[in-house]
């Protein structure tokens, strides 16, 4: 049986790796024949080579050995982070100004307001031969005082970059009549920033998106590709749509994170952060952020030596990815979870509505640890009490699926694909305020015609055996009552099986790990160490 | 399948081929598509474009398309920069010292931040740079590629040169290489808390306002305790009394055109793992392999001659921590 003609390649050219896939179409629906990651240096051509042999290898039929060639490839690639400076006439347009910028997956340099910082140490940041824009805010139409404020800064700011012809620049809401003073530099109008939360979906945030996209290309080719992240919220949301449930998606790669939460009416809720990557640039300088990353760490070592790992890990992050490099290069997925969670929450902005009943995560990030850690580093950092489906799209094809123009054709080839794409992790049930006591509460799982019982116990985690393609249901009864989103003594739930199983997490939310560091170390390794399946111990 | 060939070291007879230039391996022509599963790092870059920060205050000394020699003034910085009423508000400074430039070349473009100097020769490409652009002659102090430099090799002999340290040194010898007079350093490796230490140090001295003399430490490999790539070594010894250059952007050491191109007799080099260092022969693949941590990956053949012998070994390592070199 050969591939009919609607066969293609999935690539997502990543900072880090370059993942593909061989999607061809069988009996009728599309399939995931092969996938694979290489890192970003190597050819792809190497990798979608391999993958056409090793179907070959198989079934000859199907791919004959030079058929790969001409098969159309379905691309997207990740950007590094643009640089960019915000200016804006008040600390809370600034703040406005900073939070739709920095959810559109910009890195931002400096924070600017009137006499802040001074003006040397401004002028040092915008020639600055790696900056790449500058945004400036104010209301539309801007008070008469922030008129005041903002002419002097828009004035300097022009006349410094004014030169620099690779700088781009943002002008939103009353900020737009400075235009003229940049001359011939690219200016984008835009809307006036909001006091809204980082996820909204505004229209300044939308600008700054765009303008960030300008120039996305793919590593290995060079040529314009579209922007794998933005394709991911798309696939989120058509898979939200093709399930009619909740939908969230976290993506975390090298130089970015994403998290999209979509329902079956659209997207509800999404961001991109630049330090929500694995290891932003800074990681390199600042010990604050290595040492966020060694918190979640159970690797015994001198501190230095462990940030030195750290720091090696972020030159070549394709690099050490047995052994102890894997867990390492895990808790630096932790750590970019952690922060992404950290601007999904929106402090006082208050956070995106929740939670989903599905969770799918993506990215090189996760391609080191066995399926049953990935489910518990995303149990660990993504804390909402209540039941949650996880999956891990394995393949990295949901980016470059969710690049495909129209709908339809979108939501027809992850109807397809869903099973093949979508490694099931397990389920995770959180529940918080459990009072210690002599019997806390109980857990009974009916699943595949058998029964399970499990005493619950405050502040564990605790794993029940749940297969893949298994459905059950918890039943959970506590004396004094469990929230799980509302508060009662008896809960029913749905939970499906999956690689690692079904977790049960009695934790608190958030979570708080020991101060000390060999405590937390052992604690750490003792919630890993029974899921690190296949690794020596 | 036989226990001895399910060990992951066997020992094989093989002949030396002749020596390889880069990029041709020689008797491993018949393996060379699985070389591009490799990644690929750019080593030795010719004719590499250097960047040289300018700050508000400072002046250029040099105009577009001008040809330079090391030493000489590409721009003058401000030591004291602060605004001043000079028609309009603009940054000024009064302490004006000269960068010099560590790099034979010409000066390909001028922007509002930066210089862009075209510099001749060939750039050896490393991961971190500490310090102020400086140019010397290249003294090989390390007697090996994966040897660490002690205090006790340094002396006032390496005055005004770049000494090559081998795969790494502690804070206590590089202190007392910048205070013999020492240019700069390249290692293979060196502890993050080292630079750090050098940072502040150099922060303390800039605040003073007393005059700096340069001072460089060029990190090729990363940090930690890391042997320099034979590659690089092979140039740092042919390059060796000749005058070199260390830059910033990109981090880099660039060698003099007039050093000949090293002849080198590996393809890939092992850049991660208990092997870190180890160079040799790409033997072929050996499929896909469950590591330490449970997870399966592409793993290849690679073997390794022990000094002295013209034996290889053979080891498995994953493709992920090979590097080939060009």
């Amino acid at each position: 049986m050969a591939v009919e003609p609607l066969a293609f390649f999935t690539v997502d050219s990543g900072g880090a790796s370059t993942a593909a896939a061989l999607i061809g179409r069988v009996g009728g629906r599309f399939r995931l024949l092969a996938s694979g990651a290489v890192p970003a240096d190597v050819p792809v051509e190497m990798l979608l080579r391999d993958l056409a042999a090793r179907v070959h290898a198989v079934e000859p039929e199907l791919m004959p050995p030079t058929a790969w060639e001409q098969l159309t490839r379905l691309e997207g690639a990740s950007r590094v982070p643009g640089r960019i400076v915000c200016a804006a006439g008040t600390p809370g347009r600034l703040a406005d100004l900073e939070r739709a910028v920095g959810a559109a997956g910009w890195e931002i340099v400096l924070g600017v307001l009137p006499g802040r910082p001074d003006t040397l140490a401004l002028r040092e940041a915008l020639l600055d031969r790696r900056l790449d824009a500058v945004a400036i805010a104010a209301a539309d139409p801007p008070r008469s005082d922030e008129r005041e404020k903002l002419h002097p800064l828009a004035e300097l700011i022009a006349r410094t970059v004014s030169r620099r012809a690779d700088v781009s620049v943002l002008l939103a809401g009353g900020a737009g009549e400075h235009a003229a003073r940049f001359g011939d530099l690219h200016v984008t109008r835009a809307a006036a920033p909001e006091p809204l939360p980082a996820t909204a979906e505004t229209l300044l945030r939308r600008s700054a998106e765009e303008l960030g996209r300008r120039g996305t290309q793919a590593a290995a080719t060079g040529r314009q590709v579209p922007d794998v992240r933005a394709g991911f919220r798309d696939a989120i949301t058509a898979l939200a749509v093709l399930l009619d449930r909740p939908v969230e998606g976290v993506g975390i790669g090298w130089n970015a994170g994403t998290r999209a939460l979509a329902g079956p009416e659209g997207l509800r809720a999404s961001l991109t952060r630049s330090d929500g990557g694995l290891l932003p640039p800074a990681s390199l300088g600042g010990d604050r952020r290595l040492d966020s990353v060694l918190r979640w760490s159970p690797l015994r070592g001198d501190t230095f030596t462990m940030r030195d790992r750290v720091r090696n890990l972020m030159l070549a992050p394709w690099r050490d990815a047995s052994g102890d490099g894997a867990r390492l290069r895990l808790a630096a997925a932790r750590a970019a979870l952690s922060r992404l969670e950290l601007a999904w929450s929106g402090g006082d902005k208050g956070s995106p509505p929740g939670p989903p009943e599905v969770v799918i995560a993506s990215g090189g990030a996760f391609a080191v640890a066995p399926p049953p850690v990935v489910a518990l580093a995303l149990v660990d950092t993504m804390r909402r009490p209540g039941s949650t489906a996880m999956f891990l799209d394995h393949a990295r094809i949901l980016g470059p699926i969710g690049t495909v123009l129209d709908g339809a054709d979108r939501k027809r080839l992850l109807a397809d694909l869903l099973e093949d794409a979508l490694v099931p992790l397990g389920s995770a049930i959180l529940a918080t305020d459990l009072r210690p006591g002599r019997s806390a509460g109980t857990l009974r799982l009916r699943a595949n015609g058998r029964r399970s019982e499990l005493e619950l116990t405050p502040g564990s985690i605790q794993l029940v055996d749940l297969p893949p393609g298994v459905a059950g249901t918890a039943e959970l009864e506590t004396r004094e009552g469990v929230w799980l989103g509302v508060r009662a003594r008896r809960f029913v739930l749905d939970v499906t099986g999956g690689l690692g199983g079904l977790l049960v997490d009695t934790r608190e939310v958030p979570l708080r790990l020991p101060e000390r560091t060999e405590r937390r170390r052992e604690v750490i390794d003792g919630w890993e160490r029974p899921l690190w399946i296949g690794g020596e111990q | 399948m036989t226990a001895r060939r399910a060990t992951t070291a066997v020992t094989r007879r093989y002949t030396a081929a002749r020596p390889v230039r880069p990029g041709r391996p020689g008797r491993s022509d018949r393996v060379d598509p699985l070389r591009e599963l490799v990644p690929l790092r750019r080593l030795a870059v010719p004719m590499p474009l250097c960047w040289f920060a300018l700050g508000p205050a400072d002046r250029p000394m040099v105009e577009a398309g001008q040809r330079i020699g090391r030493g000489d003034t590409l721009l003058e910085r401000a030591r004291d920069a602060h605004l001043a009423e000079v028609s309009v508000r603009a940054p000024v400074g009064t302490r004006m010292e000269p960068v010099r430039s560590p790099v034979e070349g010409a000066v390909e473009v001028i922007e509002p931040g930066a210089i862009g100097i075209r510099a001749t020769g060939v750039g050896i490409a490393g991961v971190v740079m500490h310090g102020e652009p400086v140019h010397g002659r290249l003294l090989v102090l390390a007697d090996a590629a994966d040897a660490e430099l002690r205090a006790t090799a340094v002396d006032v002999q390496g005055a005004g040169a770049i000494v090559v340290a081998g795969a790494g040194l502690d804070i206590e010898t590089v202190t007392r290489a910048r205070a013999t007079g020492i240019a700069g350093i390249v290692t293979g490796g060196i502890a993050g808390k080292d630079l750090a230490t050098l940072a502040a140090a150099d922060q303390r001295q800039r605040a003073s306002l007393h005059p700096t003399t340069g001072f460089a430490v060029l990190v090729v490999d990363g940090y930690g305790r890391r042997p320099l790539p034979g590659l690089a070594w092979a140039w740092l010894r042919a390059a060796a009394g000749t005058d070199a250059g260390i830059v910033a952007d990109p981090p880099m050491l660039v060698l003099d055109s007039e050093v000949d191109p090293p002849l080198v007799t590996y393809d890939v080099r092992i850049a991660a793992g208990d092997a870190l260092g180890m160079e040799g022969r790409l033997l072929g693949a050996a499929g896909q392999r469950r590591s330490r941590s449970g997870l399966y990956g592409a793993v290849a053949r690679v073997g390794i001659r022990s000094a002295g012998s013209h034996e290889l070994t053979e080891h498995l390592v994953p493709f992920a921590d090979l590097e080939r070199f060009e």
